[in-house]
């Protein structure tokens, strides 16, 4: 099922002046119920751009966007951006900074809240969207967010978007700044979304190692267009381009191409370290080149 | 003398609701001239709190810090250690002040009461040194993380301080722009024999430095070479850190039965070791 469909996107920034910069050219995309969807590409390629028109926190100049049944460049009447928002969750970078009440709860509660919902409706919604970030909601819920790690404040953020119950969940770069147990379990998280309560996730990332770790697809932006717009293992046949314009590729390819090129020849899509960890293994059980 | 000197610094934090948290135990740590240390630590672990006692932004407790052979204790000689030592941190945007690189840049050297002249002559040195001087007469807001770190970076140098501490100064920046600064870092401990603190998240940008210190529960608990560090992996692990990527790999195969040579930290060097045993 398809839940977002964009054709054509064009988005100028400061339109006719002397700053006038074109951020997204004629951007075309599919997004199904049910992707697990990566982008990457260089800071100013557009990426972020891109993003915040499907909640509606820019307005369509060129093109169309649907999203659900809404129809975000419809005139009259104009789009449902309530319901909108409350369809695609988004959590921004470094979503702590948005942390503003004095207890997890409360910040959790106050999309909910906002939505008039019942008090009852209210509380269950949060112990919910706690429950699926992993924070004990009788030891949390009455704790001040600031007195949190940096982890622990990011999973209250994530939870006070999940408790709109979206369907579409989008994470703007979701680690940048954490530690490594931090990554860990914000990655886990993610996992577990998509498994459980958002079907459809999008990430934006820089980190590719860590990207290609759970996306399914990838799309690529560069210079405000989409380069790429790929299954993860099929992306890194185009490792030259990638390369070319400056984006990174996953350490595994790194070394699986360079082998290759050294005559050596390792079977099946070789994307992440365990891919390449069970290749090499295999290689040498069958006692290296046939 | 050390450029840097730390004996038995202990520090506490008093928490909002009247707890009181100990940032750093006990810490001592002697750097010398020219080194280039990495400090890894999970989030908390100290890391920021030992930056900030080395300009005396914060005095421990006890114990002492020595910047090259001057006290932070002693309030007289603060000026001479900041300017001796210089911190460039997370976000640029919050470490620029003017609205003209060059500006900018003058603003540290100005305050000390540098002469016009020389204060031109360090403005054109410092974004030659990271490689920015097309952006001189250029507005700073416009431009990517990286060339806005390396323009903060330059505004420390125009200082001429023999030691600077990044504090995670990458962790904001996309590839390139992480590249681009701990290149420019590199190149001054280099060629200028700048002593350097590196504070991070990233493992590999550790592993090529002079030694990596890690800390946990406020304290330095190892300090070594990268292969001498990394070797430890259940240090590694307890520390919340995690192995460089290419390490991991490695230790991966070993895990599977496959012979493959103790120090690989980089991508070249497990490249290399795996053409020789697939080979």
């Amino acid at each position: 099922m398809q839940n977002i469909e964009v054709k054509h996107l064009t988005h100028t920034y400061s339109k006719k002046t002397p700053y006038e910069k074109v951020s997204l050219s004629d951007i075309s995309v599919t997004i199904n119920e049910g992707d697990f969807l990566g982008i990457i590409g260089h800071t100013g390629s557009g990426k972020s751009t891109f993003i915040q028109h499907l909640n509606g926190l820019i307005k369509t100049q060129e093109g169309d966007i649907r999203v659900f049944d809404i129809n975000l460049t419809q005139k009259k009447p104009k789009p449902d951006l309530r319901k909108l928002r409350q369809e695609v969750g988004m959590v921004f970078q470094y979503p702590e900074y948005q942390l503003f009440a004095d207890t997890v709860a409360k910040d959790i509660a106050f999309g909910p809240k906002n939505l008039k919902l019942s008090q009852e409706e209210i509380n269950d919604r949060v112990r919910k969207a706690m429950q699926a970030v992993g924070l004990d909601y009788d030891y949390y819920k009455d704790r001040s967010p600031f007195d949190l790690s940096g982890g622990q404040k990011r999973r209250v953020a994530i939870a006070g978007v999940l408790a709109m119950m979206p369907k579409v969940l989008i994470l703007d770069e979701p680690t940048a700044g954490l530690d490594p147990i931090g990554k860990r379990q914000i990655l886990n998280l993610i996992t577990n979304l998509k498994n459980t309560i958002t079907p459809t996730i999008i990430v934006i990332s820089h980190d590719i190692n860590e990207i290609t770790q759970y996306c399914t697809r990838l799309i690529v932006f560069n210079d405000s267009k989409i380069a790429f717009d790929l299954p993860v293992s099929e992306l890194f046949t185009h490792s030259e381009e990638l390369l070319q314009i400056g984006l990174d590729i996953p350490l595994a390819v790194k070394v699986n191409n360079h082998l290759k090129a050294n005559g050596i020849n390792l079977e099946g899509d070789i994307i992440t370290p365990q891919d390449l960890v069970c290749a090499i293994a295999k290689y040498k059980n069958q006692g290296g080149a046939l | 003398m050390n450029a840097i000197h730390i004996s038995g610094a202990t520090l506490e934090y008093k928490t909002q609701n009247g707890g009181i948290v100990r940032a750093l135990n006990n810490v001592s740590l002697d750097v010398n001239e020219g080194e280039f240390i990495a400090l890894l630590g999970h989030n908390g672990s100290g890391k920021s709190t030992l930056a900030k006692i080395l300009n005396g932004l914060l005095i421990p407790r006890l114990g002492e810090v020595e910047i090259f052979g001057v006290n932070t204790k002693d309030i007289s000689k603060i000026f001479e250690i900041r300017s001796n030592i210089g911190m460039v941190f997370q976000n640029p945007d919050n470490q620029m002040i003017a609205s003209i690189v060059e500006d900018d840049i003058a603003f540290g050297p100005e305050n000390l009461g540098v002469p016009r002249e020389e204060i031109i002559e360090r403005v054109n040195w410092a974004l030659e040194k990271v490689g920015m001087s097309s952006h001189k007469k250029s507005t700073p807001f416009k431009m990517s993380g990286g060339q806005k770190q390396r323009i903060a970076i330059a505004g420390i140098l125009a200082i001429k301080p023999r030691i600077i501490v990044f504090d995670e100064s990458t962790a904001m920046l996309d590839p390139q722009g992480r590249k681009e600064v701990l290149q420019v870092a590199k190149q001054l401990n280099k060629e200028e024999n700048i002593t350097i603190i590196w504070i991070t998240h990233y493992m590999d940008e550790s592993v090529d430095c002079d030694r990596v210190a890690i800390m946990n529960d406020a304290r330095i608990i190892a300090i070594d070479t990268p292969e001498n560090i990394f070797k430890q992996t259940e240090l590694i692990k307890s520390s919340g850190l995690d192995l460089p990527l290419p390490l991991a790999i490695a230790n991966d195969l070993k895990a599977q039965g496959i012979q493959i040579d103790g120090n690989i930290l980089t991508e070249e060097s497990l490249k290399e070791e795996l053409c020789k045993i697939l080979k």
